[in-house]
């Protein structure tokens, strides 16, 4: 295969996939031009790697590892720390407590939250269990993927998923639970101005 | 009165639901995204019926899943495109151009070749095997493929679509009356064609028609064959779904393989002799 080939087959079976990267990459940078250099840097390492790729392994899967490894190295010259994972059962008392936390209430508080919101509540988990939320539940990956990219067995995704999104669950009851409390305040502040005139 | 037997059973059987309780909250994500295996899934089920804090989890995480997967993905603008189309080419160039080693390159070629040719070849079993047979067959075996017409390919289709338009390459072209043939219009055409002949042929081990074709100063073959011929190959089959045909390119001759409705057409052609895909008409 002579180079213009190669570098035509290339471009051909990772077009598809830029603005997929660029979504995952955004997720976890608030500024476009780290995201764009992100992408960048990982379509040059698929290239030195490309005749490595063998037919197995799907394409989509192959990037987000390469992705996952440059995001990796990035953070790692910014030494950006994992946080300490908290450990949240079914059993912790905030999934209780709040009128929100039951099923019905849950699914409509969500309904109701912003998209940005939301991404940022994903955002603020610690590092080991965004990842694992973010490319299943956002990207759609199977665990088997979600395995292969990160690099670690498919029992782990497994429980960090669950671990992961009952953190989520816990801390966006919170936050509503707060809100609620403080649009309360203000309403009983209002009405006691008005009685008061 | 209880039976202190009855409480020490009854305080083992609560130890045992909460160390259950406690293993199959990590395995309800696979619950809710399929992914548990049957003997994992009757132990969940069994304990969702009488747990309602898993129960409550559960419902969330189904909830949690929904909603992310309704979050749309950002984009890159067309400029955002743009530039990075600009600096990978410039890059994929930069990393072809690097110096390379020739003389490594020369002496690893025929090494590779053989490699490739017989997976078990070692240097150990060469040097141990004598006698000129061996050294002749090595000879024939490292020079051989500087003396093909470089015309190859590993799918049997192309392969004799591209043996047929070698050995026609120093043969005259059949001669037929093409106002009477039925077969007196090629599949694809595009500007400036003409169809010169049109014979049966065998491809892949199915009847195919092949139609020779003027295209300006060059002859350019059609090879009509059978849907279950065309889509044989994976290599192929992959290529049409990603970008709805299949090229190659060998030393002396190009190759596009293009689906139709029922049939394929693998066109062959002196390099750069044919159309651009998106010239040609159906």
């Amino acid at each position: 295969m002579t180079f213009l080939d190669k570098q035509k087959r290339f471009q051909q079976i990772t077009y598809p996939w830029r603005d997929r990267l660029y979504g995952v990459a955004m997720r976890q940078t608030t500024t476009r031009q780290t995201a764009e250099d992100w992408v960048q840097e990982t379509l040059l390492r698929a290239w030195k790697d490309f005749n490595q790729l063998s037919n197995g392994i799907a394409i989509y899967s192959w990037l987000l590892k390469i992705l996952d490894h440059v995001i990796a190295d990035d953070r790692r010259k910014e030494k950006r720390r994992y946080q300490l994972a908290p450990v949240i059962t079914v059993d912790d008392k905030d999934l209780f407590s709040h009128p929100c936390s039951a099923p019905g209430p849950f699914e409509n508080m969500l309904q109701q939250q912003e998209n940005d919101h939301l991404n940022q509540s994903i955002d603020n988990l610690p590092e080991e269990f965004r990842q694992v939320v973010m490319l299943r539940d956002i990207e759609g990956l199977s665990y088997n993927e979600v395995s292969y990219i990160l690099d670690i067995p498919k029992g782990t995704v497994m429980s960090r998923l669950s671990r992961g999104r009952r953190i989520l669950a816990s801390a966006l009851i919170k936050s509503n639970s707060q809100l609620s409390c403080k649009s309360k305040e203000k309403n009983k502040a209002i009405i006691a101005e008005q009685g008061n005139e | 009165m209880n039976n202190p037997t009855d409480i020490k059973t009854e305080n083992m059987n609560t130890d045992k639901w909460i160390e259950l309780h406690e293993t199959l909250q990590d395995l309800l994500a696979g619950y809710i995204d399929a992914e548990l295996e049957d003997e994992q899934i009757m132990l969940v089920e069994a304990h969702l019926i009488g747990c309602e804090a898993c129960r409550n989890d559960l419902a969330r995480q189904q909830a949690l899943s929904q909603r992310f997967e309704s979050i749309p993905s950002s984009r890159m603008t067309s400029s955002s495109h743009q530039m990075l189309d600009k600096a990978l080419d410039e890059a994929l160039l930069k990393n072809e151009c690097a110096p390379k080693k020739p003389l490594l390159n020369w002496l690893s070629s025929p090494l590779h070749f053989i490699k490739k040719i017989t997976p078990k070849f070692n240097l150990a079993t060469m040097l141990s095997a004598s006698g000129w047979s061996v050294a002749l067959l090595l000879t024939i075996i490292i020079f051989a493929p500087q003396f093909n017409s470089g015309n190859t390919s590993s799918i049997p289709m192309i392969q004799d679509a591209l043996k047929e338009y070698d050995e026609m390459q120093g043969k005259a072209l059949p001669v037929n009356n093409m106002n009477n043939n039925k077969k007196s219009k090629p599949p694809l055409s595009w500007s400036n064609t003409q169809l010169l002949s049109s014979w049966e042929t065998n491809i892949a081990g199915s009847p195919a028609q092949v139609y020779a074709i003027r295209s300006g100063h060059n002859i350019i073959f059609q090879y009509q064959v059978e849907e279950s011929v065309f889509f044989r190959n994976p290599v192929v089959r992959q290529a049409i779904v990603e970008k709805g045909n299949y090229i190659i390119h060998n030393k002396k001759t190009d190759v596009l393989a293009i689906p139709l409705s029922k049939s394929g057409v693998i066109v062959v052609g002196a390099t750069n002799s044919l159309p651009k895909p998106e010239n040609i008409i159906f």
